[in-house]
């Protein structure tokens, strides 16, 4: 839903930016982000993972959702969509990035990385060796722009 | 345009201005070309490519699909252009007239 509807900003967090943006229209901007969620399982491979089947509802509006024109009433649409079914509190509630976690920021994967060390170096070089990338230049032929393809046989 | 630029050669223009801006490119870089790899020489990364989808999907009225972005021809500006090229070709091919 929030690719969709690219309900996303950078993040600030121990004096250095996050998950940066380009600088597009909202407009154009999700459809770039929901590229990139279309070629993943990210959001559904880790309950596969334990076994878990899980859909994601807001996917079978997608056409309809990128259409929506600038800017996008997130709150109203979500109201629209759940029908009732969800508590004016929920679809009102301040967001909180998973990456952060909580507004004290201790909880997140964001903040366990920086306390770690570990930067985006260290995480891409762990990329490649799951994925048996042996050359960390050719990590641009399997992710590109969000969107990420098997890598390439033999590289 | 000038007159008697191809669509490719417009095409290969506008988006080799696009990436010297978005990528800050010196006027005077040598390794910065038409043919050079964007990716591997690290003109292009994958947060100017969203920008650069953008603009070329913008530009030339036309829609990149996710293979597109892994075709081998993406790689270069003047590859780009001959994608690009291609498509508006075919887009505008009667389909009477369409190549098997």
């Amino acid at each position: 839903m929030n690719e969709l509807l690219g309900d996303y900003s950078p993040v600030h967090y121990a004096g250095a930016t996050y998950y940066q943006l380009p600088q597009l229209p909202p407009s154009k901007l999700r459809i770039s982000l929901t590229r990139g969620v279309q070629t993943g399982d990210r959001e559904v491979g880790v309950f596969k993972g334990h076994g878990l089947d899980v859909a994601q509802p807001y996917g079978w509006a997608s056409t309809l959702l990128l259409e929506l024109p600038d800017p996008i009433p997130k709150h109203t649409i979500i109201k629209e969509l759940a029908q009732g079914a969800l508590p004016e509190e929920i679809s009102r509630r301040p967001k909180v990035r998973a990456q952060i976690g909580d507004h004290d920021a201790r909880q997140g994967i964001l903040p366990q990385l920086v306390r770690a060390g570990l930067d985006h170096r260290q995480l891409e070089a762990a990329f490649c060796r799951a994925f048996h990338i042996h050359n960390p230049v050719d990590l641009h032929r399997v992710v590109r722009a969000g969107i990420h393809q098997p890598p390439p046989p033999g590289r | 345009m000038q007159p008697g630029q191809s669509t490719q050669e417009i095409a290969a223009t506008k988006i080799e201005d696009f990436v010297r801006q978005i990528g800050t490119i010196a006027s005077d870089d040598p390794g910065f070309h038409r043919q050079a790899d964007l990716f591997d020489a690290g003109y292009v990364d994958s947060l100017a490519l969203v920008a650069l989808t953008a603009f070329i999907e913008e530009t030339f009225h036309l829609s990149l699909t996710e293979q597109d972005l892994f075709h081998p021809e993406f790689t270069t500006i003047d590859g780009m252009a001959r994608l690009i090229t291609t498509r508006i070709h075919r887009s505008c091919t009667p389909p009477h007239t369409a190549l098997p």
